[in-house]
């Protein structure tokens, strides 16, 4: 089987497995849970309404026919909460949390990688000591532990960053960095170590024997191989990431999908759950298919 | 020579982080619990309390050893359920070629998620209780198990002194157990010892959203939650707890890499 067909498959059951698992989650409530969102003195009639609102009154296979069909026209249904459309939420939330990673991504590799590079071209020096500790401690910083400290330094004992908004650049600065340490580790260590791999085979060795240019052969050379075990290690971590963009928004009050997740988990408003789990879920799989054309774009052999 | 040696003080400085934490969150059991002294809430760190004072007025230390109790616990627990799983399911798949594309498909199925995402869904649903965690976490971790045990089968299961003992009328359990499994050691040890600090690190940070450990057993998420709410009067509270995971999941990554490097020096792992 073919690498694009056995994706196809793999993208095409896990979709089935996103959607059936979101519709799923609502009946995996322990008892009524109408009776959790109204509370136990509700009267019969508003539980009835509700219902009948969520489908409830329904055989199950007819809800979940009904909430495919919906879902494929970018219908989610409505807000416990407040009675909204459940697409508006999303919606709103989806472009803060789409910057939020798109700028600790940039950042990520803004450091990263360069950081790798170098550590290769000044082998054993002191700054490949120093990229190797910072990287091994990097990867191993949970958010909720560095933003409360970041926050702690540069928003409260030396007042440089605000807290929570989203009016500016500068807004970006403490979220960012707090989710770029692990992923920017990740990113260099991996880098670190391919380069090295690379620069021994022996078409770089030719590439010197011939008298080219260190910096030629690192950036014209090594710099496509480098780039496939790269692409690996961001498709890898950005489950690692998403889940730290879910954390951080709680953390600074990010209006994007993890902050309306978590508050709709305290607000039991399982519709905007449900589709939170699927929007992020969605994401997730999207970038993994881009990861594949990604390495078909730079290694060839990996077409067929 | 001089990268072997550099792995291998990666890796004393992992076993000695792992042993030290594990050591002190055994002898937590020893002690007494903390009193509290509603007086004294939120109280800085000091000669007599050395990690403060939190909102309770309990000592922070004895908080931060008591949670690593729960969070050995929680992650053991994970781990021994989900390699369970995924070795059953793992050697169904790679040994049965009927089998293979049905549980391959299901495996893919929770691939789909990402771990945190699925488990913060499922807690939000159950209601956040040690059991549930150790459930949903379970649930979202074995995925990688099967697939790495599904590999390994379907190479092993071809090699010589497989089909050797296949020869001799050999069963399925007997082949797994007597001859497949104890090759599989090496990968697992890695995979166990990188999924112990994936585990600690979403159970705390489940904790720390409030949907993990119920927010009146100590853990370092919920200390850390705690830490979050009063970050102005008590800084310390979000920075002692936040070291120590720091430095048990710093310990565990030390740990696999340098298991890693040593069971395959020459084999860098790919994808």
């Amino acid at each position: 089987m073919s690498r694009i067909v056995r994706r196809l498959i793999f993208s095409f059951s896990a979709l089935i497995g996103i959607v059936s698992f979101s519709f799923v989650l609502v009946h995996f409530v322990p008892g009524d849970p109408v009776d959790l969102i109204l509370g136990e003195q509700a009267s019969s009639v508003d539980q009835l309404e509700l219902r009948k609102q969520l489908g409830f009154d329904r055989p199950l296979w007819k809800q979940y026919l009904h909430y495919v069909t919906q879902a494929l026209k970018f219908d989610l249904g409505q807000s416990i909460y407040d009675q909204q459309s459940v697409m508006v939420h999303v919606r709103n939330a989806f472009w803060p949390t789409l910057f939020l990673t798109l700028s600790s991504l940039f950042l990520s590799i803004l450091w990263g990688i360069p950081l790798g590079v170098l550590s290769v071209v000044y082998r054993n020096s002191f700054l490949d000591r120093l990229g190797s500790l910072v990287s091994v401690c990097g990867f191993s910083l949970p958010v909720f532990f560095s933003a409360p400290l970041l926050i702690w330094v540069f928003s409260i004992y030396w007042p440089i960053f605000p807290v929570s908004g989203q009016e500016g650049f500068i807004y970006y600065v403490l979220p960012s960095v707090s989710l770029a340490l692990p992923l920017g580790s990740a990113l260099c260590q991996m880098s670190r170590s391919s380069l090295l791999e690379i620069i021994q085979k022996d078409y770089i060795r030719t590439a010197r024997a011939k008298g080219l240019r260190k910096r030629k052969i690192y950036f014209k050379h090594a710099f496509k191989p480098v780039l496939v075990p790269i692409i690996t290690i961001l498709s890898l971590q950005f489950a690692a990431l998403l889940s730290g963009v879910i954390i951080v928004e709680t953390i600074f009050d990010w209006p994007g999908l993890g902050l309306l997740l978590f508050q709709s988990i305290s607000r039991r408003d399982y519709p905007v759950i449900q589709a939170c789990v699927l929007v992020i879920a969605v994401i997730y799989l999207v970038v993994n298919v881009l990861a594949d054309f990604a390495y078909a774009l730079v290694h060839p052999q990996m077409r067929d | 020579m001089s990268s072997l040696n550099k792995y291998s003080l990666r890796m004393k400085t992992g076993a000695l982080l792992v042993l030290v934490l594990f050591i002190l969150s055994l002898l937590s059991w020893l002690a007494p619990a903390s009193e509290m002294d509603l007086a004294r809430s939120y109280e800085l760190p000091s000669l007599e309390h050395p990690f403060g004072l939190d909102e309770n007025g309990r000592d922070v230390f004895w908080q931060i050893l008591q949670g690593s109790r729960v969070s050995f616990l929680v992650a053991f627990s994970v781990v021994l359920v989900s390699l369970f799983i995924g070795l059953v399911i793992g050697s169904l798949s790679g040994y049965f070629k009927m089998l293979d594309p049905i549980l391959m498909r299901i495996v893919d199925m929770f691939y789909a998620f990402p771990n945190f995402l699925l488990a913060m869904a499922l807690m939000a649903v159950l209601g956040s209780s040690v059991f549930n965690l150790i459930l949903v976490m379970s649930l979202s971790t074995w995925a990688s198990y099967a697939r790495l045990v599904r590999g390994e089968v379907l190479h092993l299961k071809e090699r010589e002194f497989v089909l050797s003992v296949d020869s001799l009328g050999a069963g399925f359990v007997r082949k797994m157990a007597g001859h497949i499994w104890p090759n599989l050691i090496p990968v697992l040890t890695v995979q166990t010892t990188l999924t112990l600090a994936g585990v600690i690190l979403s159970e705390s940070g489940l904790s720390f959203l409030g949907i993990g450990i119920p927010p009146e057993v100590p853990t370092w998420g919920t200390l850390l939650r705690a830490g979050r709410l009063a970050l102005m009067e008590a800084p310390h509270l979000s920075f002692f707890p936040g070291v120590f995971l720091f430095l048990l999941i710093l310990g565990f990554h030390l740990l696999g890499e340098g298991f890693r490097e040593f069971l395959s020096p020459y084999k860098r792992q790919t994808e």
